[in-house]
């Protein structure tokens, strides 16, 4: 009897002891909300902002090339061609071939007008959009005027432009001597992104020869090409604007700083959800519609003169869309905002000076973003809306 | 041999149902005891002798050492180690569904040494004070949002201690203790928040329980057949140490607070009509709700713990020629009970009432007996609170007496 009742309440504890799992179905909470806190949704207001200008950046690698003017914006474009063969070569004709991608801007019909111009001398490839040379190239001595073109404008639209057969013939007759080709605006409210070398439509140089009655094409890829942005500080509307506005600009690369004070969030918040909202002001004009609605937004910890030296802490970007006249961040961004920097913030391990906003594309294409800024209305003004666990522990 | 193959598939058999029967169970413990601040539900160690018939603080045995009143250790000659190991079952219902769990307990491992033989004992020993053990779920809608609420809380707190025991006269008897009182508590929230991007907020939070108090203990025979005793463990000073896991740093600070356990005051009575039948009574009674004190403030939502229970037993014979059914002892019992936390939905005081039974069983090689107790309660009623549960108990209780630390000379 003693070995029957032993090992039967010794079954019993193992078999409890085996299985750990509490109960999955849970109980009911009755009357217990708020044991650990309440939820609090808080809005801080931008405190004050700031617009800083970019310095000008390589342009090589973006998937467009730009050619236009607008309110002081200007976008011309270089291009050179491989020609490897180094004999005279006597061609019937030569077409360079572009394709569209987009057009924008009041004067934007069916075509813009452009002068094509012969790169002389040498240039420093790093330094096309960079050095000095480029803010007034037609000034410059190292272009020689060939004639106007045309291009189209309607999106996905080729243009064909022929080249003077001479200058074909020098380049394949001396390939040292092919600095490539400028193109630069003729017309003003006007902008055109053409797809350049690094896209799926690259520009094409054809040329035409015979063999007896046959006639012969080849094609030549590009072997470089780019933008040169420019802007008139003295005349130009585009990039200006008013005390209770603030502007992100691409080609000329504007960025935005704006400011936040989160001392009025509790310090024992666990921040679950983050948003920086900005307002649209939709009268502004300068909008490209393929480079309007994407933005990156970083927390700086520490500004310098020389925007290099610019400490962003943490260093990983969070993206920001446009919707509906509002820009805020993008989907699950917020989480990864409010843990990461918010949350970072307020535990005192993120010193935080600014929020640093500019278009996720700022050197492919010229485009301009206006917001309302700190001075604006309290109700349209940047905003960041926390959403955070008031816990009780 | 064919007898004792059949025997050995028939226990086979009665293995097996019993796992097929418990395997529908879950661990996990009774699930009253959830008030901000508590410390879970007030565990009342008793030996299986004990549990059986509802009574110890007046009982006294020599060969078992009492888990509730160290002075009537002065009944025992040899040092004697006991412990207790049992298991329990708990069917519980709330307004929504049933449930079932399990887990396995012990009241109590204790070493007695006499360093007088039944005149000065000293003891040390271990006893589960609270334990708790809850999971729920809660859907609310704040700022907007629909938020779906687990928590899951679990953890205890226990007792180490040790006694010296005199007995200056013939049949009275008197203790004084030191009592750590220690354990933890743990409990995680998960906050999944409705708004299409998979938000949530998690967080543990944890309690760590350190105190220090005294047990003052005393047994008494002023009358023949009359026992009484009397257990009282002044208010446990100590603190409590908070912290959490959390994405919040300032939360996650440890934090020590002061603390205060409620005094805790026992009371026994036995009476034996004759050599074979005795009958007793258990108090105990424990004021949460005015001794019970964090930071020197109430903690609030706490009430007086009371626990009565009465009981008869009958011994066996000790002859050592009488066949061995003779020798068992029999005991039956019952027991009322108030517990420390209400149901502060309604502020409705949750009862416990119960049945006790259970028998003892001699093993005379060892000069030594093995108790087992057996219980059913009910805790609770869904007509005022929030759960009820019946509550099915089984435990062992086994002491192993050695000639340790005793002079066999003397």
């Amino acid at each position: 009897m003693f070995i029957k009742i032993s090992s039967f309440i010794v079954i019993l504890m193992l078999y409890s002891c085996s299985n750990v799992e509490p109960n999955s179905a849970p109980n009911p909470l009755y009357g217990k909300e708020g044991r650990y806190g309440n939820f609090v949704q808080d809005t801080i207001y931008a405190q004050a902002d700031s617009v800083i200008r970019g310095k000008f950046l390589n342009t090589s690698l973006t998937a467009k090339l730009s050619l236009g003017e607008f309110d002081g914006l200007k976008a011309g474009f270089e291009i050179t061609y491989n020609i490897f063969k180094d004999t005279a070569l006597v061609v019937d004709s030569v077409y360079l071939k572009f394709n569209t991608a987009n057009s924008f801007g009041p004067n934007a019909n069916e075509t813009v007008t452009a002068m094509m111009y012969q790169i002389i001398d040498s240039i420093d490839t790093d330094s096309i959009n960079i050095k000095d040379i480029w803010r007034n190239p037609t000034e410059g001595a190292f272009l020689s005027e060939i004639n106007a073109v045309q291009f189209n404008l309607a999106d996905s639209a080729q243009t064909s432009v022929k080249l003077p057969n001479d200058v074909f013939e020098k380049w394949s007759e001396n390939n040292d001597k092919n600095f490539g080709l400028y193109f630069s605006p003729l017309e003003e409210d006007v902008v055109l992104e053409i797809n350049s070398r690094n896209s799926s439509f690259t520009p094409v140089l054809f040329y035409y020869t015979h063999i007896n009655d046959s006639v012969v094409i080849d094609t030549i890829f590009t072997r470089r090409d780019a933008t040169v942005f420019n802007y008139d500080d003295q005349n130009g509307q585009a990039l200006n604007f008013s005390p209770n506005q603030i502007i992100v600009s691409s080609g000329i690369g504007s960025r935005v700083l704006i400011k936040f004070d989160f001392s009025t969030v509790p310090k024992n918040a666990i921040i679950f959800s983050a948003d920086l909202v900005l307002t649209d002001d939709d009268t502004n004009p300068y909008e490209n519609p393929d480079n309007s609605t994407s933005f990156l937004l970083r927390a700086i910890e520490e500004v310098a003169a020389d925007e290099d030296d610019f400490v962003y802490n943490p260093t990983r970007t969070f993206s920001l869309r446009s919707d509906e006249g509002f820009t805020s961040i993008l989907g699950t961004h917020k989480s990864d905002f409010a843990t990461t920097v918010v949350q970072g913030i307020k535990n005192g391990v993120l010193t935080n000076k600014w929020f640093e906003l500019e278009f996720i594309n700022s050197i492919e294409s010229l485009s301009v973003k206006r917001f309302l800024g700190a001075k604006a209305d309290k109700t349209q003004s940047p905003k960041v809306i926390i959403k955070y666990l008031n816990a009780q522990n | 041999m064919h007898k004792t193959r059949i025997n050995r598939l028939k226990l086979t058999k009665y293995i097996l149902s019993l796992l097929i029967l418990i395997g529908i169970g879950q661990a996990g413990e009774s699930q009253f005891g959830l008030v901000n601040n508590s410390l879970g539900n007030i565990q009342l160690p008793y030996s299986s002798s004990g549990l059986a018939s509802s009574y110890e603080v007046a009982k006294s045995d020599s060969v078992q050492l009492n888990f509730r009143n160290f002075a009537t250790w002065t009944n025992i000659s040899r040092t004697t180690f006991s412990w207790n190991l049992g298991y329990n079952g708990y069917l519980g219902k709330n307004k929504t569904e049933k449930y079932y769990f399990d887990n396995a307990n012990f009241a109590g491992v204790f070493l007695a040494i006499p360093l007088q033989p039944r005149k000065l004992i000293l003891g040390v020993g271990l006893q589960p004070f609270t334990s708790v053990e809850q999971r729920l779920e809660n859907k609310s809608k704040q700022i907007g949002e629909d938020i779906s609420e687990n928590i899951y809380i679990n953890g205890g707190i226990s007792k180490a201690n040790i006694n010296l025991v005199y007995k200056p006269i013939e049949n009275y008897s008197f203790g004084i203790g030191y009592e750590f009182t220690f354990g933890k508590l743990t409990e995680n929230v998960l906050f999944n928040i409705d708004d299409n991007l998979g938000s949530s907020v998690s967080l543990k939070s944890e309690s760590q329980v350190a105190g220090n108090g005294i047990i003052l203990s005393f047994f008494g025979t002023p009358v023949e057949n009359f026992n009484f005793g009397i257990v009282v463990r002044p208010t446990v000073l100590g603190q409590i140490t908070r912290s959490a896991e959390s994405t919040s740093d300032f939360l996650n600070k440890e934090r020590v607070l002061e603390m205060e356990i409620p005094a805790e005051y026992n009371l026994g009575l036995e009476y034996s009509f004759n050599p074979t039948y005795s009958l007793g009574m258990d108090l105990v009674w424990q004021d949460w709700k005015n001794g019970y004190k964090i930071d020197n403030k109430k903690v609030g939502n706490h009430e007086l713990f009371y626990h009565l229970g009465f009981g008869l037993e009958r011994k066996g014979s000790s002859r050592k020629f009488v066949k061995y059914i003779q020798q068992i002892d029999l005991r039956l019992g019952g027991f009322y009970n108030q517990l420390s936390t209400y149901n502060d939905l309604d502020r409705n005081k949750v009862n416990e009432v119960g049945i006790t039974a259970g028998i003892s069983l001699p093993i005379q090689r060892f000069k030594s007996k093995i108790d087992f107790a057996g219980f059913i309660s009910k805790r609770g009623n869904l007509s005022k609170n929030f759960l009820e549960e019946t509550i099915v108990g089984f435990s062992f209780s086994i002491s192993a007496n050695e000639l340790w630390f005793v002079n066999l000379v003397d």
